[in-house]
């Protein structure tokens, strides 16, 4: 029985998923690591506004050029990983997950 | 590490490796990443068959050690579709309705693959591996 982690990457503004990373496990232990850091699941964002070095916008988000914020929750059980995946389709449901992982992922 | 016994160069062993297994992607899953780890070895290549149960397309892929698609193989109806060099997984339901997974990278004990998901599939994608070293 394999198992699962995942990381949920969401939109602040209005909690949209915008991206996901699961680790699956074939042997069923608990997955001991993310092979990737917060910054490279970052940016692999696809409407992730792209910025020059002083901070302005090479180009825009599909929300008019608004500079968005993102952040995510991390589950390692497997079970409450395969339930944030299967929440409400594309959105945290009341950011449950948020359980003492959380973490800022910054302003991107 | 050479290794001789009687006389004879003999395989090293432990350096060599391969595993079968098997999972499955929830067509209705969004895009991102999927590390698949757990498979006991660091493998330095592997081959990916893909198939969904009610599709028209699936895919039959070998990655090499420089995590370089090799070529993949599509059926589509019936009829081998194209090979590419893009698409390491390719679950497609109907027109413009697929996932397709794409970018291997190895990591520890396993690969990473990055699904994209087109249109609005349903039902399940079954993977099945084989992985080498």
């Amino acid at each position: 029985m394999e198992t699962k982690a995942v990381r949920i990457f969401y939109r602040k503004s209005d909690n949209q998923i915008v991206w996901t990373h699961t680790v699956v496990d074939f042997v069923g232990r608990t997955p001991a690591f993310f092979p990737t850091t917060i910054e490279e699941d970052l940016a692999k964002i696809p409407d992730k506004p792209k910025l020059n070095s002083d901070g302005s916008i090479i180009e825009g988000t599909r929300l008019g050029g608004v500079v968005e914020e993102y952040d995510y929750v991390q589950e390692d059980d497997s079970q409450r990983a395969q339930d944030a995946l299967d929440s409400d389709e594309n959105r945290i449901v009341n950011k449950r997950l948020i359980v003492g992982r959380k973490r800022s992922a910054g302003a991107r | 590490m050479t290794i001789f016994k009687n006389g004879i160069e003999m395989v090293d062993a432990a350096a060599l490796n391969t595993k079968i297994t098997t999972t499955t992607r929830d067509m209705t899953a969004g895009s991102g990443n999927v590390s698949y780890t757990g498979v006991g070895f660091d493998p330095t290549a592997f081959a990916v068959s893909a198939l969904h149960s009610n599709g028209t397309d699936g895919s039959m892929s070998f990655v090499d050690s420089n995590a370089s698609i090799a070529s993949t193989f599509s059926s589509n109806g019936g009829a081998l579709g194209g090979g590419d060099s893009t698409n390491v997984a390719y679950l497609q339901t109907a027109g413009s309705v697929v996932q397709q997974a794409r970018s291997p990278s190895f990591i520890s004990g396993g690969v990473t693959l990055t699904w994209t998901k087109t249109g609005a599939p349903a039902g399940t994608g079954y993977l099945a591996f084989q992985f080498m070293r």
